[in-house]
């Protein structure tokens, strides 16, 4: 005869480390409070998986930003994958890297916010020797014991030591539909691997694009 | 008592509230407004008369003035007799007895009725039999006799008029920085805010007026919807200010707060958390401040076939129950270049060959196109453009597009 009783530990949820789920998960691979890091080279699916995520928090209702460094999200990919562009607060910071810190830290500080994405793609490796760790440790501080995520997507990791995922994209395949040469890209595999924590089988994840 | 001003003038109402709260507004010509009390201030009726029509002659109004013991037969005077009128108590009948039956406004038909019967004056119909008025002419009949006797039960429907939230202060020396001012401007919002929270409004417009040596400079603020939070209405005064300053050194300074009625939101227990409103303005004030007017906002699609065709509307975020009718899904999503990057295209036996551009360069491997897409001919924003998809040897997809002649770097594909 099972006990109406709750157990103990569910109790301590709150300051159990999360379980880990792989990206096949979406945002639930995400601990909530946490920084987590998507990096990967141009054309491995990161861009559209952060797009899955924001769909994934606005559909449940969440309120999520995106902040641009470069100016180069597409809101109509956005809602292709589903993403309530009603629920996102977007900002440009015009190529500036500072702006775009600063606007992270002020919306993280303001609070209220599902996820917000911070897209640092196109930043060259050399600015991130400028931002001084303690950066991130404020935005960890900011973010934690919040409903918040921060996602950074990257070419390299950033937050270093303060994000409590980081996840690793590596393009595997490109299909394309049609005769050449006027064919259309179908899909993209890609092999998201966890770097943290180490040691977890990689999934194959698939971005189909628009047909 | 009861004190009734007939005139044409128009601040009848503002003469009437110098003297008492308790005032109504019967037309645009007539105010009654009660006098009781006023004896232990000014004087017995007489001095009330005087003190009120020395106060019109000074605020320059013409208008006749008549004191009964009730607002009908004030009003009744107020309106007939020209001049100023005291009925002292118990002799309202044998003032109005002289006037005639038009001075009650009965109707057309009454007035003929009551002709017939040789009725002319208040007086006359005040001493027909009730009786007999009412077996004629009904509960109205009755009425029309208390009203010729000087015994109206009419009550006075006060409305107060609409406070104001202003607050005006002025510096004994100019001051030029903002700090000082908004240090000022905090104790007026506070002083303001709290007048608000007491009459139970909220505001969605301020307007700043600051007084300069040789001028003044006026900062209206639209708020997005009705707030009553001081430190709040204080933030979007400061942006505002930061970002238009005044040209010169400030000798006083008004906040003029617009009453709107406060706004009224149900929340869910189980519905996710959003940004508290507040919370969110001042943000949203915050971010255009530091990335630009015109860069911060919720994305909108424009209806058109155009590339990357969107606009910014502004953010109205409010808490919603999850949907199910969509799924998110994993979909291979753009990054654009904006403004597009000029690039060089190699290109030989009419394959696409090499990208050169100032962030993107290689070898292509793969290309496919042209694609050719054209629209809004008829615009300025019209475009004509022949589009590839290229692969380049680090297995990166980029779109490039080749459009009057020179090719384009469009984004890329991740």
């Amino acid at each position: 005869m099972a006990s109406l009783a709750r157990p103990l530990s569910s109790f301590l949820t709150d300051t159990a480390p999360a379980p880990f789920r792989d990206l096949s998960h979406g945002l639930a691979a995400l601990p909530r409070g946490s920084i987590c890091e998507i990096i990967g080279k141009s054309s491995t699916g990161r861009t559209g998986l952060a797009h899955s995520m924001l769909a994934s928090a606005t559909l449940g209702g969440e309120v999520v930003a995106v902040v641009d460094c470069h100016d180069a999200f597409d809101p109509a990919s956005a809602q292709k994958a589903g993403a309530d562009l009603g629920k996102v607060l977007w900002v440009q910071s015009g190529h500036c890297l500072e702006t775009a810190l600063r606007a992270t830290d002020m919306i993280l500080h303001s609070g209220g916010f599902g996820l917000v994405l911070l897209d640092l793609c196109e930043v060259p490796g050399s600015a991130f020797q400028r931002v001084p760790l303690s950066q991130w440790y404020r935005f960890r501080n900011a973010v934690e014991h919040t409903p918040s995520i921060l996602l950074i997507l990257s070419r390299q990791s950033v937050a270093r030591s303060c994000a409590a995922r980081q996840f690793e994209l590596q393009q595997q395949t490109i299909q394309w539909r049609g005769e050449a040469p006027f064919q259309t890209i179908q899909h993209l595999t890609a092999q998201a691997s966890s770097r943290k924590p180490m040691g977890v089988n990689p999934v194959i994840l698939e971005a189909f694009a628009e047909v | 008592m009861f004190a009734c001003l007939f005139g044409s003038s128009p601040n009848l109402a503002e003469l009437a509230r110098e003297f008492s709260p308790l005032v109504e507004l019967v037309t645009a010509e007539a105010v009654v407004f009660s006098i009781i009390g006023l004896n232990r201030l000014i004087g017995d009726a007489h001095q009330i008369a005087s003190e009120i029509s020395r106060r019109g002659a000074e605020m320059g109004l013409v208008a006749n003035l008549a004191i009964a013991s009730n607002p009908s037969a004030a009003m009744i005077v107020a309106r007939n007799i020209t001049g100023v009128t005291i009925i002292p108590a118990g002799q309202e009948a044998h003032v109005l007895a002289p006037l005639p039956v038009e001075a009650l406004s009965v109707s057309v038909e009454l007035s003929l009725t009551l002709l017939r019967w040789g009725i002319h004056t208040l007086g006359e119909l005040a001493e027909l039999p009730e009786i007999g008025l009412v077996e004629r002419l009904g509960e109205e009949g009755s009425r029309l006799r208390r009203l010729a006797l000087g015994q109206g039960d009419l009550l006075l429907d006060i409305r107060p008029s609409a406070p104001e939230y202003i607050m005006r202060q002025e510096f004994d020396d100019p001051v030029e920085l903002l700090e000082p001012l908004l240090f000022v401007m905090s104790a007026q919002l506070h002083e303001l805010t709290r007048k608000l929270d007491h009459d139970g409004q909220s505001t969605n417009r301020i307007t700043v007026t600051l007084t300069l040596e040789s001028s003044t400079f006026q900062r209206i603020i639209e708020l997005p919807f009705p707030m009553r939070d001081a430190l709040a209405l204080l933030k979007q005064i400061q942006f505002s200010l930061e970002a238009n300053p005044p040209p010169a050194s400030m000798i006083a300074v008004e906040i003029m707060l617009n009453p709107v009625a406060p706004r009224i939101l149900q929340s869910g227990l189980f519905l996710p958390a959003a940004p508290e409103p507040e919370k969110l303005h001042t943000l949203l004030s915050r971010l255009k401040a530091l990335a630009g007017e015109d860069r911060v906002g919720s994305p909108e699609i424009l209806n058109t076939h155009r590339p990357d065709a969107y606009r910014f509307r502004s953010c109205a975020f409010e808490p919603s129950a999850l949907k199910d009718s969509a799924r998110p899904n994993l979909r291979l999503a753009i990054r654009y270049f904006r403004p597009p990057l000029m690039a060089r295209i190699i290109v030989h036996e009419g394959r696409l060959r090499r990208l050169l551009s100032e962030r993107v360069s290689g070898d292509i491997v793969q290309s496919a196109g042209p694609w050719r897409t054209s629209g809004d001919w008829w615009t300025a924003t019209a475009w004509n453009r022949d589009e590839w998809d290229v692969v380049l040897e680090d297995r990166a997809v980029y779109r490039v597009y080749l459009s009057a002649k020179q090719w384009f770097l469009d984004g890329s594909y991740d």
